[in-house]
């Protein structure tokens, strides 16, 4: 994988001199470098201390103007100067789709011209209302890479927040536009990032009596999309390797029901567990070397774990009932299943070992697949009752339910690596057709994420390097 | 009463006859002493007491413009001395100094005499030490070099003068020997360190330019946006220093965070920006009493706290 992360200071530079440019200046002085550099003034016990409370709780504006390149080059992506359009375009759907930030209209952008990026048009960027700036170029390099610079300005303190530059192949151009949203979005919300990710789920289509399943892959905003499978065979919970270098998944293949892991890599297919007896639900443990599923045994369906690279599995659950959806904490330390060993479908915790299992879940209607969050924070969950389901967050002891979704058929969450965003595919009632949806924790930010086809079981794989 | 008895009460009553008359004799004799005379003296009526010191401290510039209506000339000097703090300005300016007029000395509300210095300069001197500004004329000069020295000590003025810039200029005779003596120079800086006769701010004071501070920022202020829950429980105190215009003399500089914890970490560097945002986004302060920038109590630097509501 041709990507690479430069600290944009040598980058820029090069690029300054490239385009006979002034070079830009030193990284702007950091507030904090400043704070530790200032000599400390006269601040004695008696001095006044005027506190100022204020602030909204809505999307940021931003101003995320088409990137300039130092010289109009064709190279296989496109033009540099198209390219420097599409870059900006691709943060601006990035940021837009969080929820937290209002991009300004393209009709109060203005023309960047190169050497402006580092020097940035404060006073004009702040009659737009913008208070955050986007800045960025793009050059093609003589090796046929591609750099992309990404400056990030708070335009009322008239400071650089960021200044990153990545290099990248022209096949995964679009990689940058994704890592500068990232690296935005961190450095303005304080949260992980999550632009530059992928998504597997199952891609649906044909009648509903005779759903045809396909396993399928993209980026998180939908693009690079392409399907795994043919369809032949039904596929199901497909799950992204914690390492982004195998599908997990269920597989129907003649109608016997089996684990299989898919290599990203070689694009080689095994199958894990067998058809020795009814599994599903499979789940990797965070450090890819587990796998932790549920099997029908003798009428008990129980939670079992297995080595990923294959073995004999290993009973962790015991009780009469249905104990299936098992996910890890990010330690590793705990899993989070659900079971109806109370007579309804609940949420328990145990162990990694299967000791120590308790119920977190008291309310009312059923809880189901459970998904622990990569934070730790957070357990997601579909919640049934009253005809609906619903896609929920509790804390890992039980408390602090709260519904994120109000829809007729939300299920299947998972989460971003973030742990701020939770992807789920939602089916409009008596349609059959289920789409793809992401919702914030704050549960007002939702987005469509689009698919060729009907999509379901989405699963959010990590960042990638 | 036999004839004994009344002997000794005729003796008694002529004595005491004796004595009254005596006495009244030498009180009759005493002159008459006056009235205490009544002394005016001037009282001054305050609705504020202040509980230090507050003598007024001596100007030198005040002094310095007295005795010399007519600024000697002033040798340019090779190169301004480097400014010791990083100015918003990164162009440098390389041309030559422009002639400006002295600055012209504050009227001192506490000093109503007016000072010679008032006079129109005849001889407009050139100030190469002073940093020159076109594109902000009406911005008072920064002094030379750093001027962190406690301002407000009239022991340590003359020691600051002595290390300012503008007192190593040398000068050239001019006839008038005013500006000699007690060691002062003639040429008045531009500090303001000493422009204030000197009263500590009272709490009334304070009170009214921190309303004044508040309702120019809080626009700011409100504008930021909160990036997540548990944010609002974050304050960052920020010290800003002020230009006696009200604009930031340097930096705002984070002296402190308080209200973090492992919940809402990953939101302080973020709120520090919003608090940086807010001070700088509405700065200069306009109308901030000049009396008051560099006295005790004053608004030449402060401590400002940030916080998201909530």
């Amino acid at each position: 994988m041709k990507f690479k992360f430069v600290a944009l200071a040598t980058v820029c530079f090069a690029t300054a001199a490239h385009a006979q440019t002034t070079p830009p200046p030193p990284i702007a002085n950091s507030p904090e470098a400043q704070a530790q550099a200032a000599q400390p003034a006269q601040q004695g016990g008696g001095q006044p201390v005027i506190d100022i409370v204020g602030g909204i709780s809505a999307p940021m504006p931003i101003a995320i103007p088409t990137m300039p390149t130092s010289a109009v080059v064709d190279t296989p992506a496109g033009s540099t100067d198209v390219l420097g359009q599409k870059l900006a375009d691709i943060i601006t759907n990035d940021l837009r789709g969080s929820g937290l930030f209002t991009p300004v209209p393209p009709a109060q952008l203005r023309t960047v011209a190169f050497p402006e990026v580092t020097a940035p048009a404060y006073d004009y960027w702040g009659g737009t209302g913008a208070q955050s700036l986007v800045q960025g170029y793009v050059r093609a390099n003589s090796n046929g890479t591609l750099t992309v610079g990404c400056y990030l300005y708070d335009v009322s303190s008239k400071v650089e927040l960021i200044r990153q530059g990545f290099v990248v192949s022209p096949g995964e151009w679009r990689r940058a536009g994704h890592k500068c949203a990232d690296a935005i979005y961190a450095r303005l919300t304080g949260e992980g990032p999550y632009f530059d990710t992928q998504v597997v789920y199952i891609a649906e289509s044909g009648p509903k009596n005779r759903r045809r399943k396909q396993l399928a892959i993209m980026d998180q905003d939908g693009a690079n999309h392409r399907f795994l499978t043919n369809g032949q065979s039904i596929v199901l919970t497909p799950r992204l390797s914690p390492k982004l270098n195998a599908i997990l998944y269920m597989s129907f293949e003649r109608d016997r029901p089996s684990i299989h892991i898919y290599d990203l890599g070689s694009r080689q297919d095994r199958v894990l567990v067998a058809n020795v007896a009814l599994n599903f639900a499979p789940h990797w443990s965070p450090d890819a070397r587990w796998v932790v599923f549920s099997m029908a045994v003798g009428g008990n369906t129980d939670l079992y774990r297995v080595p990923a690279s294959g073995g004999t599995p290993q009973r962790l659950t015991t009780s009469p009932g249905i104990d299936t959806g098992g996910s890890y904490s990010p330690d590793g330390s705990k899993i989070v299943f659900e079971s109806d060993r109370g007579g309804t479908q609940q949420l328990y915790v145990m162990n990694a070992d299967g000791s120590n299992q308790h119920r977190i879940s008291f309310g009312g209607g059923r809880y189901a697949a459970p998904a622990w969050s990569p934070r730790g924070d957070q357990i997601a969950f579909t919640r049934m009752g009253g005809g609906a389901f619903r896609i929920g967050v509790m804390n890992p002891s039980g408390g602090g339910e709260q519904l994120l979704t109000n829809s007729w058929g939300d299920e299947g969450p998972s989460w971003a690596p973030n742990g701020r965003v939770i992807i789920f595919f939602r089916s409009a009632q008596g349609s059959g057709r289920p789409d793809l949806w992401t919702v914030d924790l704050t549960g007002r930010a939702t987005r469509k994420v689009p698919t060729p086809l009907d999509g379901s079981d989405p699963n959010w794989g990590a960042v990638r390097p | 009463m036999d004839r004994s008895e009344r002997v000794g009460l005729g003796v008694s009553i002529v004595a005491h006859a004796a004595v009254f008359a005596a006495l009244a004799l030498s009180f009759a004799k005493t002159p008459p002493q006056e009235p205490p005379k009544a002394i005016p003296i001037d009282i001054s009526l305050a609705d504020k007491v202040g509980l230090e010191s507050s003598a007024p401290v001596p100007s030198q510039e005040e002094l310095a413009a007295k005795k010399s209506p007519v600024e000697a000339p002033v040798e340019p000097e090779a190169a301004p001395p480097p400014s010791p703090e990083p100015q918003p300005q990164p162009k440098p300016q390389p041309a030559p100094p422009q002639p400006q007029p002295a600055p012209q000395p504050k009227p001192q509300p506490s000093q109503p005499k007016p000072a010679p210095a008032e006079k129109p300069q005849p001889k407009p001197k050139p100030a190469p030490a002073e940093k020159p500004q076109p594109a902000k004329p009406a911005q008072p000069a920064k002094p030379a070099p750093p001027s962190k020295a406690a301002p407000a000590k009239p022991s340590n003025a003359p020691s600051q003068s002595a290390a300012t810039g503008s007192a190593r200029r040398p000068i050239k005779p001019t006839g008038n020997l005013a500006g000699l003596d007690l060691g002062r120079s003639n040429n008045k800086t531009n500090s303001t360190a000493l422009q204030n006769p000197g009263s500590k701010a009272s709490a009334q004071e304070v009170a009214s330019f921190v309303g004044l501070i508040t309702r120019q920022v809080q626009p700011c202020a409100d504008r930021q946006v909160t990036p997540g829950p548990g944010a609002e429980r974050i304050r960052v105190t920020v010290l800003l220093n002020f230009k006696p215009d009200g604009s930031l003399a340097s930096e705002p500089q984070i002296r402190g965070v308080d209200g973090d914890d492992a919940s809402n970490a990953r939101y302080v560097a973020r709120v520090k920006d919003l608090a940086l945002a807010t001070f700088k986004g509405c700065t200069p302060i306009r109308g901030l009493p000049a009396d008051l920038y560099a006295v005790p109590n004053g608004w030449k630097s402060l401590a400002l706290r940030y916080k998201l509501p909530g």
